[in-house]
């Protein structure tokens, strides 16, 4: 006699799923606070376009290049992430936050620092290995510099 | 995932998840709120909590209210406001990292990281190590009119 499987309500599988883009995005803050460049594997797919870093995506070897290029600028990072919206689509799913980032170039000196106003703007895809971010953007709106 | 035992984990992770979303909430909270009753801090905190603050370090449950008052003595109030939380699972025990800006009255402002280690209690979830690292400071400001919108 086959196992019956209860059925699992959709909206409990919807906020599991929110729940683990939303992880996606706490994840990129640790990668981009912390240099954790390896980590980008299990964060953005392989073929992640978009625009980010100020100029196009062309995949996830090209995004390290970018990432390594602009934080490497700055000895340190802070990247707050909030407010994030999850549109789901089946096995796909729009996602929005806001960022405050802050950077400060030398890391002796804390006083020091640039601190930029965004919005997140993403597209993620269900993958074998769980969710990956498809499609990035970053649309900064205030910066201040602070000496 | 689609499958029974496998959806009953994934659910079991999450009530976790945000049962230590909600500890690491509350715990920020406590300075603004000026809430150091032990009473309290005993649904926050394990007897033996181990706290890092760079500037400033404590053992234990015992002291902790008098500790945690003597930081924030010198401000009229503070304000933490943390977000992206993450929340790492092993079983009963926990690591949460989150990302925060404290604004304190007179006159400091800072970013930094929470790294914070939690256990399962039959209580329920408590923080047993804290460490903070300060990224950035600036002026905090003055305090504000009922008027700001």
């Amino acid at each position: 006699m086959p196992h019956e499987v209860p059925q699992i309500p959709q909206a409990m599988l919807d906020l599991i799923d929110r729940a683990e883009i939303t992880d996606l995005l706490s994840r990129l803050g640790v990668c981009f606070d912390e240099g954790r460049f390896d980590e980008l594997g299990d964060i953005f797919t392989e073929d992640v376009t978009g625009d980010l870093f100020g100029g196009p995506l062309l995949g996830r070897a090209h995004l390290e290049e970018k990432a390594r290029e602009a934080l490497g600028r700055c000895e340190r990072h802070q990247h707050v992430i909030a407010n994030v919206i999850v549109d789901l689509r089946a096995d796909q799913a729009g996602v929005r936050a806001n960022l405050i980032s802050t950077h400060v170039a030398v890391a002796a000196e804390p006083t020091a620092f640039r601190q930029t106003g965004s919005a997140y703007e993403f597209d993620a895809r269900r993958t074998p290995d769980g969710w990956r971010l498809s499609k990035a953007a970053m649309h900064s709106l205030w910066t201040k510099d602070q000496r | 995932m689609r499958g029974g035992v496998d959806f009953e984990v994934r659910l079991k992770e999450l009530a976790d998840r945000a049962e230590l979303l909600a500890l690491f909430d509350r715990y920020l909270r406590v300075p603004d709120e000026g809430r150091w009753e032990r009473s309290w801090l005993e649904t926050i905190f394990t007897e033996d909590v181990s706290l890092d603050y760079t500037l400033a370090t404590h053992e234990g449950l015992d002291g902790l209210a008098e500790f945690g008052r003597a930081v924030h003595a010198q401000f009229e109030l503070s304000h933490h406001f943390g977000a992206n939380c993450l929340v790492k699972l092993d079983g009963d025990r926990a690591s949460v990292r989150a990302n925060m800006i404290a604004t304190h009255v007179p006159d400091v402002s800072l970013g930094g990281h929470y790294l914070f280690e939690a256990v399962r209690t039959r209580g329920g979830w408590r923080c047993r190590r804290l460490k903070m690292n300060i990224v950035w400071s600036a002026s905090g400001g003055r305090q504000a009119d009922q008027s700001a919108f």
